[in-house]
């Protein structure tokens, strides 16, 4: 099975922790060609990097290849047996896709310094998104449950990317009123199992932003 | 079992489908005090509907509600059973949330004679998220496979809502020249399953449009 992307990407990162968190088993590398490829588009018409190709099934979207690599590969359940564990997991997935992500990329993206209506907005949206997931996680270390799931791969590239921009755009108390996320934020990032390949990440983020002057 | 929220919205519409898929099972209720209300906060701080109440159990976000309800509710799976098919299925439903529905609204939102740039951008968008429905959808006049999914549920109000707000800005779908796309859209609607419900959702959202532009006509005399 092959992950095509790359790291810095938190979308690959995320489908990368899930890999690891099952224990291995999918081959990360870069489409030749690129994502913009004849090769590449005809497999992922939408462009965007990760894709996973396993045998004949190729799968873009990373929320939908992390279910699918819980599914196939072996190791530990990456999402609880019951259905409201479920979705409590799928829930946080959700509010990083489409509060958290949407606007950390917002102010990505804005110019240091920036003191637009955009980017105060964006600044409002990612800290009300800090909220949200306060609301929702678990207070046990792991983000539902006493396990890894697939809520702890994909709020760690999250929240990396959130607090990042925050302290670029000089937000301070990112975490301060938030001990559920403060917590959480602790833990994940001291986890056995995830642990080499968060170091992974991060070398691969820091190279990237090197690279592209950020 | 309970789900909050107004047909008139898309994604409680969705719900609303998937429950007609299983055979039904939920109440369908506005949250007193609304959406906007503290009790309402307190179980889903962003503020947006539906929202399910399940005993104990406050569950908001559409996409996330369809899975609870199809793994609770009796009634057919609305996922197939092996992995690539469930994916599949995951994935259409995840191009209409991250391609279809976000145009859309910005087309909703838009005011008749609106900004042209904004209204174009969002219409190539919508446009480029019909292909990659395309590139994806089964050719058996479901979304995936031989039988209703989460995935018909979710594209119906998806494509509802695109092609309604294309239509207020006078543009062509060009639905049609996507043949998967074209015949899944008529079957769909054709479903004996879904065709109440979906004439049902219809009718509500052409009333809260009336009482919209009542209230805004109101407004314009008061003023």
């Amino acid at each position: 099975m092959k992950l095509y992307g790359s790291l810095y990407s938190p979308f690959v990162a995320r489908c990368w922790l899930a890999a690891t968190a099952k224990g291995g088993g999918v081959e990360l590398e870069a489409f030749p060609g690129g994502i913009k490829s004849d090769a590449y588009l005809a497999l992922n018409p939408m462009g965007r990097m990760p894709l996973l190709v396993d045998g004949d099934i190729a799968l873009p979207e990373s929320a939908v290849i992390c279910e699918y690599l819980d599914a196939v590969l072996p190791g530990p359940a990456l999402l609880p047996p019951d259905p409201a564990g479920q979705a409590r997991v799928r829930l946080l997935c959700r509010i990083a896709d489409l509060y958290l992500f949407p606007a950390s990329i917002d102010l990505l993206i804005a110019p240091r310094g920036d003191v637009s209506a955009g980017t105060t907005d964006a600044k409002t949206r990612t800290l009300s998104a800090l909220d949200y997931l306060e609301h929702f996680l678990d207070d046990r270390g792991f983000a539902y449950g006493d396990r890894l799931t697939l809520a702890d791969c994909t709020l760690h590239g999250g929240l990396a990317l959130a607090l990042m921009v925050l302290g670029r755009h000089e937000v301070a108390g990112r975490l301060d009123g938030r001990p559920k996320l403060g917590k959480w934020w602790g833990a994940i990032r001291n986890d056995p199992t995830l642990g080499p390949a968060i170091a992974q990440i991060r070398d691969a983020a820091i190279a990237y932003e090197k690279q592209r002057g950020y | 079992m309970k789900l909050y929220g107004s047909l008139a919205s898309p994604f409680v519409a969705r719900c609303w489908l998937a429950i007609t898929a299983k055979g039904g099972g939920v109440e369908l209720a506005m949250y007193e005090g609304g959406i906007k209300s503290p009790g309402y906060l307190a179980m889903n701080p962003m503020g947006k509907m539906p929202l399910l109440v399940d005993g104990d159990v406050a569950l908001p976000e559409s996409a996330v509600i369809c899975e609870y309800l199809d793994a609770k509710l009796p009634g057919p799976a609305l996922v197939p059973a092996d992995p690539a098919g469930h994916a599949m299925v995951r994935l259409l439903c995840r191009i209409a949330d991250i391609y279809v529905f976000p145009p859309s609204v910005t087309l909703l939102r838009a005011p008749k004679d609106g900004d042209a740039g904004v209204v174009a951008e969002a219409a190539k968008n919508v446009s480029a998220a019909f292909d990659h429905l395309e590139h994806f959808l089964s050719d058996t006049g479901y979304a995936h496979g031989n039988s209703l999914t989460l995935a018909d549920c979710t594209l119906q109000t998806a494509v509802s809502l695109a092609l309604l707000v294309m239509g207020k800005h006078g543009i062509d779908s060009k639905i049609g020249e996507r043949p998967k796309l074209g015949r899944w859209w008529q079957a769909c609607n054709a479903n004996p399953i879904l065709k109440p419900a979906i004439e049902k959702i219809h009718e509500e959202a052409l009333a809260f449009r009336k009482r919209r532009e009542e209230e805004a006509a109101r407004q314009a005399t008061a003023g």
